[in-house]
């Protein structure tokens, strides 16, 4: 199986293929009538069943249609019904159903119906159907926008059969066709999803995931579509009926494995098999065509007209200017852009939503000193261009929401921005709704394939996993000590993210504790001092420890491994099989250098050997330099990991090239006393 | 009216003295070793009647630094019984002054999750008041209503170990009649006790604390100064009770439940079918559990009183789920069909042992099982679990304090504890290291009692997908691959698990030269403490337990040992330690064992407990170094 890192991204416009004739599209579909259980059913055959599946989703049949409503426009009739084999009690989860329904604007509220629901037991031979008691159906509010109704079937056993089928009416808000996914954490044997759309709209499909289609087809059919409009104290009520070729897709897929997570993968949902639309023109005449996906050019002129969006730069926010000027005393040019975006992250709180708009005015955002992402960095962009700087928006998807096409302007695959800002020749990004990120440096999760700058000349702008590289060093020197034996000094340099992640776990830094941590790394034979910590404040720069260790040889024979406590003790990949491609978060340059005297009244007896040896040819290397005379020794132990992305089949590779490296760091130097 | 205007007089003066948040006024020695500190509380409790509990509840948390953020956070959450009256926060920056006030749309409400429940009517109102530049100070005032006296707050001034608190008081007014019953931790002196025409008011009060530093294996009971309070009589949804002693509350509970177990006539009859053809008493129970094993499942759906008193029997009969309730009151109901008396057990379900407080009877329990008087030998249900053996708690019930429910009222039990004997790991391993280092093994464990419960979880509550990525993550060998498992179950009052693990792990043995270097204690090593302060609390260590390993390697030809580590034996009032190393021609055999017992011991004997773990952990990962001849 041969996976890419990038979802195969298919395109189908609907009309373009309008008169494509359907297959015969019942042929060899099953009929799943509700209730309509066989004892057959509980011994369902599929070579994705096997004996971990805790239970199998028989049949996911779901659709979405087009009716006129009585408010003078549409409804979207969303239905569906599933049927599953739940094997053992691992399972039993899947018979308690959460269904999340919209009810914030009320003339947008969903509206739930025909709700049925039934277990089946096979009891001597023959189906036993218990049914749902309906009052057993609890709702609850759970934020301001959304319900939740739940309920849970009874008479729930090994081997038992759930199956449930509902509909949910949703006026029409453009844009909001269900994305159907084809795959579950069970396997599912036949998993359906069918759109009907009347002629006024046109969506484009974006099937994603790897597993093919077993039925695959559109059609168009003779539909009429009646709206009331109720009318107001002025007009009267009226009915309007229209009709027209209404386009139909049909999407099947059978026999889907169960989808599972894995380690080291960075946007699992890319890997689902799923289908996605996104409306692309709305048109109801010939004359009044209204495309709402457009080309980045058009797209990006209107980002900056909406109001959660570009409306923040539209003016000069003259309100804040005595407040900046405040701020940037004394400074200009990058200094200046410095403490402006210094400022914004070090006083305005993000709340952790991620988004590309923007919840309040910037006003309100400047008196409440908190925001979303897009609040802050709106922030951030005003303030700066208030002080006559250039700059942008740049939209992006962060890591585990998919990676954005690379052609196309589908808004909803963006859920962060950031700033660039220009000076003279130089380009920054900037993100200031991280408290312990440095100018210029964007955290770890905004790296996901591309971002796009919204600008009159909207580039794609590349943040792949490939162009970051995590640069570390160790250099120790140990030499011999009047009083003491052994006293060595150690120097971390940290790589950037290894940085930020150690200023997340060490707010407040406390000498104290972090000295009881190092000493809980080295066996009890180390005596921990002096520690120090170059730059923890200053998030532009790594950080560096400082350590000193003390400890003595006593036996006839030491066995000393040169790595101290540096070595890699088990294998990062330690599951044997992958199914999924493996991401890395950044490219690896890892340096070890360890200089010693030779103890006092010993002697070298051996040395592990030299080796070097490549992932792949240039993939990555990893090489274990040692050189030994009777007074100094001197190790060197380089890893370098040069790209990020490996696929499946690259993963045996992977793990061994880990497991010499485990090896090959586990060897020791042997001293010898001298006589 | 009268009330309100003797709270405002008696905690006016109070207030007034220390209005001022500035930090400035903060002693440098409060602020040592602190994130945060309090600097004023008052807990007020007003008992109007047994329908009625108001409390007003002002704080001033001083937040020094990042790690004391979370104190900007109010959480507080509501349910039929409780409802929350008036919340206001405001946040002063380091000088005193106000910088922001709270608004009503900063406070969100949000059904509360639990986790696991289905439906509850539990709702959470929440807000943040943070500010940017540390230091800063919130000041919380809320009041929220008890429509019950079953339920009363905990005076809890201590709530964090890098919290110091510059003075908090707790206020408790009860009216002409009212029994109040208190306990108080770790409080040197008796409350201040006001009586008038009016009722009495208790208060207790504490002055520049500051803050404690939790130590690892600390018991915390002796630690923190704590005030519980509860009634005497009580009324809750119309139901009236007295909780003066256990007896009495018992009795109340035994209430709720009386006249829920009827059953079904065709269960009556199944009941009698599965259970009278056992010869004994122990085979009938056993056999009831295990069809309520295999006919229900764990739903738990929480609304109202419904929070305390089960669903009836009839309805887990129909539906076959329910809570922790509804199913043992469904089992006892069972039993009861069959003749067998049983009842159902209040309990604190939880690992960390915590038992009812024997001498203060009031609500403490989240959880119910079911028992059977049995002579000697009562046996404990678990009836919200559809695989343990009938008879076990284990960590999560076992070993504490409980209340039995019956009609004569509540009785104190004790659930059963597992000795050094019950909770056993025998390990035996067969391994091959070759000239590469690389090992092939073979073991077979023999667990019991606790150290069978994860076992069993990755047995019965895992598929084998699961159970395999489990394996292959969790050991600590260098690339390592579990070739096969197999488990098997042993159910009992003792339950254990024997398990078998074919495993291969690349460069077990590290190569260096002529020489091989192999850690023979594959599987077992001890953690170790670190102790660079002088301990100041004492310790507690849960459980008993028994290893024993042997583990027997085979070496490659032509090699012979240059060093074998010493044998160790230790043997105090911990626990017993010996582990023995054996090279005889290509093979190496190790002997381990280690017993360890519970118990509490002096915080003085810290140092030598801590000596122990580390010579475990040193031994344990010592190496035998081999020549190449």
């Amino acid at each position: 199986m041969n996976l890419k890192p990038f979802c195969i991204l298919s395109l189908i416009f609907l009309p373009f293929i309008a008169f494509a004739q359907a297959k015969n599209k019942n042929s060899s579909r099953p009929d799943y009538q509700f209730g309509d259980i066989k004892p057959t059913d509980f011994h369902p055959k599929s070579p994705v069943i096997d004996s971990s599946s805790d239970a199998v989703v028989l049949a996911d049949v779901g659709s979405t249609d087009f009716e006129g409503n009585n408010n003078g426009y549409f409804n979207l009739v969303f239905k569906i019904h599933e049927r599953i084999l739940i094997r053992n009690r691992n399972a039993y989860d899947a018979a308690t159903i959460q269904i999340h329904l919209y009810s914030g604007r009320t003339q947008y509220e969903d509206k739930f119906n025909d709700l049925e629901a039934a277990t089946y037991n096979l009891e001597n031979g023959q189906v036993v159907q218990t049914k749902l008691d309906k009052t057993a159906l609890f709702k609850e509010k759970i934020n301001k926008d959304y319900q939740e109704l739940k309920f849970t079937l009874p008479n729930i056993k090994e081997g038992c059969i759930v199956e449930y089928q509902y509909t949910i009416k949703s006026p029409f808000d453009n844009n909001d066709i269900r994305t159907w996914y084809f795959q579950s954490k069970y396997p599912v044997l036949w998993s359906e999803y069918k759109v009907t759309i009347p002629p006024f709209y046109t969506y484009v499909t974006i099937p994603e995931g790897y597993l093919h289609f077993a039925f695959d087809s559109t059609w168009s059919s003779f539909h009429e579509y009646r709206i009331l409009d109720p009318g107001d104290e002025t007009t009267s009520s009226n009915v309007y009926a229209f009709s027209g070729n209404a386009r139909s897709g049909w999407w099947v897929v059978k026999d889907a494995p169960p989808f599972k997570d894995e380690k080291y993968m960075r946007n699992a949902d890319d890997y689902i098999s799923k289908i996605v639309f996104q409306l692309h023109s709305v048109k109801y005449n010939d004359n009044d065509i209204k495309l709402v996906v457009k080309d980045w050019f058009t797209t990006a002129s209107d980002l900056m007209k909406r109001e959660n969006f570009g409306q923040a730069l539209s003016n000069s926010n003259g309100w804040m200017e005595s407040d900046l000027k405040t701020i940037t005393a004394g400074t200009q040019g990058l200094e200046k852009a410095k403490k402006i975006y210094e400022y914004v992250r070090d006083h305005f709180d993000c709340d952790g939503e991620q988004t590309k708009y923007t919840s309040n005015s910037l006003k309100k955002v400047y008196q409440n000193r908190k925001g979303n992402v897009a609040d802050i960095n709106f922030m951030l962009m005003a303030m700066l261009a208030n002080q006559g700087f250039d700059v942008h928006p740049v939209i992006l998807s962060t890591e585990g929401n998919g990676i954005p096409s690379e052609v196309s302007a589908f808004l909803y695959q963006y859920d962060y921005v950031i700033c660039q800002l220009k000076i003279g020749s130089e380009t920054y990004l900037l993100d200031a709704t991280d408290k312990r990120i440095g100018f210029g440096r964007l955290p770890l999760k905004c790296y996901n394939g591309n971002g796009r700058l919204i600008d009159q000349m909207p580039l794609l702008l590349p943040l792949s996993r490939d162009s970051l590289s995590e640069e570390k060093s160790t250099l120790i020197f140990i030499a011999n000590d009047e009083k003491e034996g052994l006293v060595g000094n150690v120097t971390k340099n940290f790589g950037y993210f290894e940085s930020s992640e150690f200023r997340e776990k060490h707010k407040e830094i406390k000498s104290s504790e972090l000295t009881k941590e190092i000493a809980k790394e080295y066996s009890s034979d180390f005596r921990i001092s002096n520690v120090s910590i170059d730059s923890a404040f200053n998030y532009e720069m790594p950080v560096t420890v400082h350590e000193e260790i003390h400890f003595k040889f006593d036996d006839d024979i030491v066995y000393f491994n040169p790595m101290l406590n540096h070595s890699l003790k088990l294998n990062p990949f330690a599951v044997a099989n992958r199914i999924y491609p493996v991401n890395m978060p950044y490219k690896i340059f890892d340096v070890y250098l360890l200089n010693m005297e030779v103890p006092k009244g010993y002697k070298i007896d051996e040395l592990p050997k030299s080796a070097r040896v490549k992932l792949n040819e240039n993939e990555g290397m990893f090489e274990y330099m040692v050189a030994g005379n009777e007074k100094t020794l001197q190790i060197r132990v380089k890893l370098l990991i040069n790209k990020t992305d490996f696929q499946p089949e690259d993963y045996q590779t992977l793990r061994d090239f880990y497991s010499y490296i485990v090896k090959k760091e586990a060897e020791q130097i042997v001293f010898k006393k001298i006589n | 009216m009268k009330l309100k205007w003797f709270f405002i007089l008696l905690s006016g003066p109070l207030f007034a003295r220390s209005q001022s948040y500035s930090v400035d006024l903060i002693p440098d020695s409060m602020k040592e070793g602190a994130d945060v500190v309090k600097r004023i509380e008052s807990l007020h409790v007003i008992v109007k009647d047994l329908n009625k509990v108001q409390v007003k509840h002002k704080y001033a948390y001083t937040i020094l630094n990042e790690n004391g953020k979370d104190f900007s956070e109010f959480e507080m959450f509501y349910d039929k019984f409780k409802s929350i009256d008036d919340i206001s926060g405001t946040i002063y920056d380091a000088k005193g002054k106000v910088q922001k006030s709270l608004k009503k749309k900063d406070i969100t409400d949000l059904p509360a999750y639990d986790g696991f429940s289905l439906v509850s009517d539990d709702r959470v109102k929440r807000f943040v008041a943070s500010s940017m530049e540390y230091p800063y100070t919130i000041e919380v005032e809320v009041e929220y209503t008890y429509h019950s006296t079953f339920f009363m707050p905990a005076w809890d001034p201590v709530n964090d170990e890098k919290l110091s608190v510059q003075q908090s008081d707790f206020i408790v007014e009860t009216p002409p009649g009212f029994q109040l019953r208190y306990k108080c931790y770790n409080y040197p002196v008796s409350p201040q006790i006001h009586e008038s025409a009016d009722g009495k008011t208790y208060s207790w009060r504490l002055f520049n604390l500051k803050p404690i530093e939790l130590e690892d294996l600390a018991y915390t009971d002796n630690i923190y100064p704590r005030v519980f309070i509860a009634p005497v009589k009580f009324e809750i949804d119309g139901h009236t009770g007295d909780m003066s002693d256990w007896k009495g509350f018992g009795k109340f509970m035994y209430e709720l439940y009386v006249g829920r177990d009827e059953l079904p006539a065709d269960l009556k009859a199944e009941v009698h079918r599965i259970a009278d053809p056992q010869p004994t008493k122990e085979e009938k129970v056993k056999a009831l559990y295990e069809f309520l094993q295999k006919n229900t499942r764990y739903v738990s759906i929480q609304l109202g009183i419904g929070g305390w008193q089960p669903f009836e029997a009839k309805f887990v009969a129909e539906k076959k789920y329910g809570d922790c309730k509804a199913l043992s009151n469904f089992m006892v109901a069972m039993l009861k069909e069959e003749g067998i008396p049983a009842f159902c057990v209040l309990i604190n379900g939880g690992n960390d042992g915590r038992g009812l407080i024997e001498d203060f009877s009031c609500h403490q329990f989240n959880h119910v099982i079911s028992c059977v008087p049995n002579g000697k030998d009562t046996i404990w249900l678990e009836c919200t679990s559809q695989t343990v053996s009938p008879g076990y708690m284990g960590k999560f019930t076992g070993n504490r304090n409980a209340l039995l429910i019956s009609p004569e009222g509540g009785f104190v039990v004790k659930t059963p504890g597992y000795s050094v004997s019950d909770n056993l790991s025998i390990r035996r391993a067969e391994a091959v290291v070759d000239a590469d280092g690389n090992l092939q093994v073979e073991v077979r464990t023999h667990l019991s009692g606790i150290q069978q419960e994860q076992a069993h979880d990755l047995l019965l509550e895992e598929n084998k997908e699961e159970r395999e990525k489990f394996l292959n993550e969790v050991l600590s060998l260098p690339t390592y691959k579990v070739e096969k498992n197999e488990y098997s179950e042993i159910r009992g009052k003792i339950p254990a698990m024997d398990e078998f693990l074919q495993i291969s792990s690349q460069n077990y043995a590290a190569v260096t030269g002529k020489r091989l270097f192999i850690t023979p204690n594959i599987f077992n090593r001890h953690s170790r403490l670190i102790n660079d302060k002088p301990r100041r609390m004492d310790i507690r260590l849960k459980y008993n337990w028994r290893d024993v390993d042997s583990i027997h390697i085979k070496i490659p030809d032509g090699y012979a040992p240059e060093s074998v580590p010493k044998d160790l034996s230790l043997t105090n009032r911990f626990g017993k330690y010996s582990i023995s190393y054996k090279v005889s021609g290509n093979q190496i055999t190790l002997i381990r064992t280690d017993e360890e017992y519970a118990g509490k011991f002096p915080a003085s004997e810290y140092t030598q407990f801590s000596d122990f773990y580390g010579a475990m952990n040193k031994a344990d990962a010592a190496r035998i170094v081999l020549v190449k001849n």
